[in-house]
């Protein structure tokens, strides 16, 4: 988008005029700092604020209104499919500034933070209380609590908690007219529609959140964490449909392969076996005495299905162990390949083996390595595939691959993502599971919630007639 | 032709549409080229359908989510209204409506659309009743926990389109933690989904949860996909009695902020008791009974019982004894019933309030009733701040209505006060000319009237029985 130098220093005067000088930044070497997320898009804003307050953000989202400007929102910028990345330039509003935690209400169960609140520190804030809030993505030492509610974030422990909209009970939001309007509250069932849920993981494009408030959870007495290890892949398959077919609802079941096996003990040593097909990693919350028993049912399902080795964390520091390996897994592949493209498809956890069967079909059609880490309770996919930019040909064979695997989710009845956000990445392949009467239905709610076009555009709908093409990364990933 | 959004449903002054009014000519003709089954309503029929007084002529009954769709677009071309039905058992609920013109049924939309055990999920056609899908996934072990009275006639699209629940939520949220998928009809003739048939899934808008309570003001949900849980292998009821609400209140706190994470934390005062009618349950006096289910896993769930009956004496409460298993489970249908009991001869109140409210909302509501001179039964979900009030009422005496008007408009002050809200889930059509059944819902109305213009721009579904008079 041609952007006019005259009309971006008025806008600048505006915006340092209603924030202060302080709250603004419009140079380039400033800017440059903020046109990217955990993706590998970029765009450069026409100008980053920071405010301090609601009445700030909805006087940043009138005067982009005025001057019609597109605003996005950016947390701290670890989304995966390019959510807050400004792809028309415009002004990018960042909550590094808006991050007070407003009010603990333990008697209600609720918290209420501003959306630029670091997602872990708010568990530590209320460390020692019994309460914590439940959604974890990996990238919780820095991802904030607005980018959640923006892209619905999972993470390991949804199987038995839910994903962040289950724990948001209410917004202030800021509408793009520039209205502060309530949501929600710390009370259940308000009556009219449900907004919060709508707004929550719509990606920015209804507006911005400018508070959030969160159920609280009571923390589990007990938790027990497993490693089970499998020489066939099938059989790890077949313990976690053994797991839920036995009547258990672990708080996570996390698949890893053997690639990924191999890069993550040559990454951070977390003692699983190198020479494994596949290691399943299965934690139980519960009560002390409901751990146990678990835990039993738990270790025959994995005998039952020929587990080789079945591995109890007796401490916290191996507990801890455990799960390094697994949150370390993303970045660890750049031990095993200079390249590679992570994903994220959500399948029916009944389709499980027969997708990573045709996954692996797809890796030896193309000649590129597929490593598997993911949320296997979940049914929710982490195909990493491996490349070399260097080697030519190899870009667009990952593409492909792509969207053979995405179109695999597809076809079972999956979704093209569990957790990461369609965002800009893929957006033109909503195609796959929407058809024109879905998509157009959900654009006239993005119309009548954004009449002005301006939040966050170019992301979640495809644009007709274009193809897509992969994100793949040679850096490391903080978000799974 | 019809009023203009804003004008408040059901209140004086509002043009109720005549039936004799209305040309069907063009409905009919319609249904009948396009292979709907339709029939007109005689006069008595006429009565049976009516919403508040508002009586139909025609209903339909389509056979296909396409029929559905195509109903809608017939209706909408002719500016008349549609009032989706499911089983009726909420039909009690919103204001009086601006119309009713078409009853759109979706009895025969009532088929296991895919049920995958491994996968924890089922799909169902939204006319299946809740009673009926309950009963396949118990074949798998499974159930879907979401337990709103009337289970037998309750449809999962009523279900959905009311946001009915139970006391399982306490533990498994209600329908907008529950449903991942759906598909809808809409005015414009199409059918479209959101959502699918996977536990996470970020891909477009979560619009289930717009329709989620949308009361049929939107679309007519024709598809639900719910996540369903294991059934529990074992579970026990600590049943007690507490004189004052403090010790109620201190039992409440310390069960929910726990780590015992019971199933359902549920309160009861005598009358509410009596309502439930489970033999063996003792009246409390003045004071409240306090039911809490747990379904921990193995050993836990003895845990669970020793424990919160120690919660319960520790706050000044007497522990009166326990339901295990089967018994338990009966206990919890009656329990999710007692709402809906004898609300034809009566008014049924819901209050949403935050947690810590919940002993004072229990207080102002038996003051009112005092000041009424009637017996309120009032229970609930103790640890979710969610509680119902019914009581009967006089529909044929105006100053009795017109008192519980006000008596109603001064408890919803103080609930919306403390950030609540108060509902009227059921009363007399009477009582509705004078007490708006919602209550205000405070700024985002504006953007709630423009969801429901852009997705039903002739307003023809349910209109004016929605908050803001949507």
């Amino acid at each position: 988008m041609a952007v006019d130098q005259a009309d971006t220093r008025q806008l600048v005067a505006r915006l340092e005029a209603a924030l202060g000088a302080d709250n603004v930044l419009w140079r380039d070497y400033d800017l440059r700092l903020y046109e990217y997320d955990g993706s590998i898009d970029k765009a450069r804003p026409q100008a980053v604020v920071l405010p301090t307050s609601t009445a700030q953000v909805a006087e940043v989202i009138r005067l982009c209104a005025e001057a019609k400007v597109p605003f996005t929102a950016r947390g701290a910028g670890t989304g995966l499919s390019g959510g807050s990345i400004p792809l028309d330039g415009g002004v990018l509003i960042v909550f590094a500034r808006l991050n007070h935690i407003v009010d603990v209400d333990l008697e209600n169960l609720r918290a209420v933070v501003e959306p630029g609140v670091v997602n872990l520190y708010l568990s530590q804030a209320i460390a020692g209380t019994g309460l914590h809030f439940v959604p974890d993505p990996s990238s919780q030492k820095a991802c904030t609590i607005g980018g959640n509610v923006g892209e619905n974030s999972g993470g390991p422990h949804t199987l038995l908690y839910g994903v962040t909209t289950n724990h948001v009970t209410g917004l202030e939001f800021v509408t793009t007219a520039g209205e502060v309007i309530e949501v929600g509250g710390k009370a259940l069932d308000l009556p009219g529609y449900d907004l919060t849920g709508l707004i929550t993981g719509a990606e920015g494009t209804f507006g911005v959140a400018t508070r959030v408030i969160v159920r609280l959870s009571p923390l589990a007495e007990a938790v027990k964490t497993v490693l089970a290890v499998f020489d066939r892949v099938e059989d790890a398959s077949a313990t976690v449909s053994g797991v839920i077919a036995a009547g258990i609802v672990p708080s996570a079941i996390e698949m890893m392969d053997q690639l990924s096996i191999q890069a993550v003990e040559e990454a951070v040593h977390a003692g699983y076996p190198t020479d494994a097909a596949s290691v399943l990693l299965i934690e139980i919350d519960s009560l002390q005495e409901g751990v146990d028993d678990q835990l039993a049912a738990i270790t025959k399902i994995c005998d039952e299905n020929h587990a080789r080795e079945i591995r109890a964390a007796k401490t916290a520091k191996e507990r801890n162990l455990l799960w390094l390996g697994r949150k370390g897994a993303f970045g660890a592949m750049g031990r095993v390949s200079p390249d590679f493209y992570v994903m994220d498809g959500c399948v029916p956890r009944d389709k499980l083996p027969e997708v990573l069967t045709r996954i692996e079909a797809i890796s030896q059609k193309y000649g590129l390595r597929i490593a598997n880490v993911f949320h296997a309770g979940d049914g929710n996919l982490h195909p990493l595939v491996l490349f070399d930019s260097e080697h030519p040909g190899e870009e667009e064979k990952v593409r492909e691959m792509g969207y053979e695997i995405l179109s695999v989710c597809a076809e079972v009845g999956g979704a093209l993502t569990g957790e990461h956000g369609i965002g800009f990445e893929k957006r033109e392949m909503m195609g796959l599971t929407f058809n024109d009467d879905d998509l157009n239905w959900m654009n006239l709610v993005k119309q009548t919630m954004d009449p002005t076009g301006l939040a966050n555009p170019g992301k979640i709908f495809p644009t007709p007639g274009k193809c897509w093409t992969p994100r793949p990364r040679r850096v490391a990933a903080v978000g799974w | 032709m019809l009023d203009t959004p804003s004008a408040p449903g059901g209140r004086g002054g509002v043009v109720i549409r005549m039936s004799e009014t209305l040309d069907r000519t063009g409905l009919v003709a319609g249904l009948e080229t396009a292979g709907i089954a339709w029939r007109e309503l005689d006069e008595n029929e006429r009565g049976q359908y009516a919403v508040d007084g508002v009586s139909p002529q025609v209903i339909c009954h389509p056979a296909s989510y396409a029929e559905v769709a195509r109903a809608l677009a017939i209706a909408d071309q002719f500016g008349l209204a549609v009032s989706p039905r499911g089983g009726g058992s909420m039909l009690g609920l919103g204001n009086r409506p601006r119309a009713v013109d078409l009853i759109v049924s979706t009895e025969r939309l009532n088929q296991i659309v895919d049920y995958a055990p491994a996968n924890l999920t089922v799909t169902a056609e939204a006319g299946m009743t809740l009673s009926t899908l309950q009963a396949r996934l118990a074949e798998g072990g499974q159930f879907l926990p979401l337990d709103p009275p009337s289970a037998d006639r309750a449809t999962l699209g009523g279900i959905i389109a009311t946001n009915a629940s139970g006391p399982h939520r306490f533990a498994f949220g209600a329908a907008r933690d529950l449903v991942i998928g759906s598909r809808v009809a809409t005015t414009s003739g199409t059918v479209t989904k959101a959502g699918g048939r996977v536990v996470k899934n970020v891909a477009g808008y979560d619009l289930n949860k717009l329709y989620i309570g949308s009361l049929g003001t939107l679309v007519v949900v024709v598809e639900l996909t719910f996540k369903v849980a294991p059934l529990p292998t074992s579970q026990q009821t600590v049943i007690g009695r507490f004189a004052r609400r403090d010790q109620l209140a201190q039992a409440v706190q310390k069960i929910i902020r726990s780590p015992l994470m019971p199933t359902a934390v549920e309160l009861f005062n005598a009358a509410a008791v009596e309502r439930v009618g489970e033999p063996g349950l003792p009246a409390p006096g003045t004071g409240y009974v306090l039911a809490t289910l747990g379904t921990a896993p193995g050993r836990a769930v003895i845990r669970q019982r020793d424990d919160l009956t120690n919660i319960y004496q520790a706050a000044g409460g007497e522990a009166i004894g326990t339901l295990a298993e089967q018994d338990s489970a009966r206990f919890w249908r009656k329990v999710a019933e007692w709402p809906a009991r004898g609300e034809d001869a009566g008014i049924r109140v819901k209050a949403a309030v935050p947690i810590v409210r919940m002993p004072e909302t229990v207080q102002a509501f038996e003051a009112h009733a005092r000041a009424l001179g009637v017996e309120v039964a009032i229970g609930g979900r103790a640890g979710s701040g969610v509680l119902y009030a019914t009581w009967s009422t006089d529909s044929s005496d105006e100053m009795v209505l017109e008192a519980t008007a006000q008596r109603l408009a001064g408890l919803r002050q103080t609930c919306r006060e403390w950030g609540g809200s108060l509902v009227i889930e059921a009363g007399p059509a009477a009582l509705k000319g004078k007490i708006d059944v919602w209550g205000e819902v405070g700024s985002a109305l504006p953007l709630m009237r423009r969801l429901k213009a852009a997705l039903d721009p002739n307003l023809i579904m349910n209109p004016g029985r929605f908050v803001g008079g949507i």
